[in-house]
C-alpha cells in the first residue's frame, strides 16, 4: 500500500499531497487514515497549522521516513550523521518558526521532531545569562527588585 | 507568508513544551533560567527536572541509589515518563523536627563532612556503614543537612535543594560520599 496518498490541507487552504506513511509519523494523522472508509478521499484539514509550518512538518516527516528506508529504492541509505547533519540544517530558521513548528509538532504529537525543536530553543538558553535569555527571546522580567534579588541569591551558586 | 499569526513568543508555547526545552538544560542553566521570569520560576524549579539530574550525577559518584531517586530515570527528559508532576508526592512528608535542622547529636554531618574531607579524608566518622541505604529511622533524623539549603518548616525539601546540597559537599574537594548519601536519604525522607 505504499502508493496511497494522503492531502493534508492547512489553515490557509495550502495542500500537501504526502504517501500515507509519511502522514502516519503524526499519530494523529495515522489514526484519521486508520479509520478512513475505503474510498474516503484522504483529505485530512490541519485547521490550526498554517501552510509554511505544516511544508516544515512534511519536509521533516519525508525525510525521516526515506532515511529509515534504508538502501530501499535507488537511494542510498543516509548513515546517522547525515542525518543529525540535515536535522541541525533543519532547525537552523529564526525563532517564530521554530516556536511554531513546536507547536505544530506537540499538536500532531510528532515526539522526534518535538525533541528537535525543543533542543534547538535549549540550545538558544544554554550557557546565558537570565539578561541575556531575555534578550534573545524578547521577555519582559516583571519581577520586583526585592523578588529579583531573593530568586537571584536562590540560584547564585557555582558548579564546577 | 500569509499567515495572518505569524509573530509567536516562547511564552505562547504550552507550559508542557517550556517543561520539555527546561528538559534538556544542565543545572547551572536551569538556576538561570528561574531567574528569567515569573512564568519559568515553577517550571525551572520543577522537581521532574532536578530528579533526573541529581540522579545522574548520584550515579556517577557511587555505584548504588535508592529507588526514588531512580524514578524518573536518569538520562531521558522525565516527562516523557511520567507526565504528572507529583514526584513530590512520591516522598513522604517531613518529619517535625527534620525541618527544623536537629544537631548536635551527631557531629558529622554534609558540612562537617565537607570540612573534614578537606584537612584530612581519613578523619570521617565511625558510623560509616559499607551498605548505608537502610538508615534508622531515629539516626536519620538526626542528620544535619546545609543551612544555606534547609529546607522550610512546612515544604518538603525539593530536588533542586537536594542537588545544591550534594554538589556543595562534592563541589569543594568531595565529602564522604557515605556520608553524604546518608544525610540525603534522610533528608529527602528516603528510608
Amino acid at each position: 500500500m505504499g502508493a496511497i496518498k494522503v492531502t493534508l490541507i492547512a489553515s490557509d487552504h495550502q495542500s500537501f499531497e504526502v504517501d500515507v506513511d509519511v502522514a502516519s509519523e503524526s499519530p494523529i494523522f495515522r489514526e484519521r487514515v486508520e479509520n478512513a472508509d475505503p474510498g474516503d478521499d484522504m483529505h485530512i484539514p490541519v485547521p490550526s497549522v498554517t501552510g509554511d509550518v505544516l511544508a516544515k512538518v512534511v519536509e521533516y516527516c519525508q525525510y525521516h521516513v526515506a532515511a529509515k528506508k534504508k538502501g530501499a529504492d535507488d537511494e542510498a541509505s543516509k548513515s546517522d550523521d547525515d542525518v543529525k547533519a540535515w536535522d541541525a540544517q533543519f532547525v537552523n530558521v529564526d525563532q517564530n518558526l521554530l516556536f511554531d513548528i513546536i507547536l505544530a509538532a506537540n499538536y500532531l504529537d510528532i515526539k522526534s521532531l518535538l525533541d528537535l525543536t525543543c533542543q534547538a530553543v535549549a540550545q538558544l538558553i544554554k550557557g546565558k545569562t537570565p539578561a541575556e535569555i531575555c534578550k534573545t527571546f524578547n521577555i519582559k522580567n516583571e519581577f520586583t527588585p526585592e523578588e529579583e534579588e531573593e530568586i537571584r541569591r536562590e540560584n547564585q551558586w557555582t558548579f564546577d | 507568508m500569509e499567515g495572518t499569526d505569524r509573530s509567536h513568543h516562547i511564552n505562547d508555547l504550552e507550559p508542557q513544551c517550556l517543561t520539555h526545552i527546561l528538559s534538556y538544560l544542565p543545572a547551572s542553566a536551569l538556576c538561570a533560567a528561574a531567574q528569567v521570569q515569573r512564568a519559568w520560576l515553577a517550571p525551572a524549579q520543577d522537581d521532574l527536572l532536578w530528579q533526573p539530574l541529581l540522579a545522574a550525577d548520584w550515579l556517577q559518584t557511587t555505584p548504588t541509589m535508592p529507588e526514588h531517586v531512580m524514578q524518573h530515570g536518569c538520562c531521558s527528559p522525565p516527562h516523557r515518563q511520567h507526565p504528572n508532576p507529583t514526584s513530590r508526592e512520591l516522598r513522604n512528608p517531613p518529619k517535625p523536627g527534620v525541618a527544623a535542622g536537629l544537631r548536635g547529636n551527631e557531629p558529622q554531618g554534609p558540612l562537617a563532612a565537607d570540612k573534614a574531607a578537606s584537612s584530612s579524608p581519613a578523619a570521617e566518622p565511625t558510623t560509616v556503614t559499607p551498605s548505608p541505604v537502610v538508615t534508622p529511622a531515629g539516626a536519620a533524623d538526626k542528620v544535619m543537612t546545609s543551612p544555606a539549603v534547609e529546607p522550610s518548616a512546612s515544604a518538603p525539601p525539593t530536588f533542586k535543594q537536594a542537588y545544591r546540597a550534594w554538589h556543595q559537599a562534592f563541589g569543594r574537594g568531595g565529602g564522604s560520599t557515605q556520608m553524604l548519601r546518608r544525610s540525603l536519604q534522610a533528608w529527602m525522607r528516603i528510608e
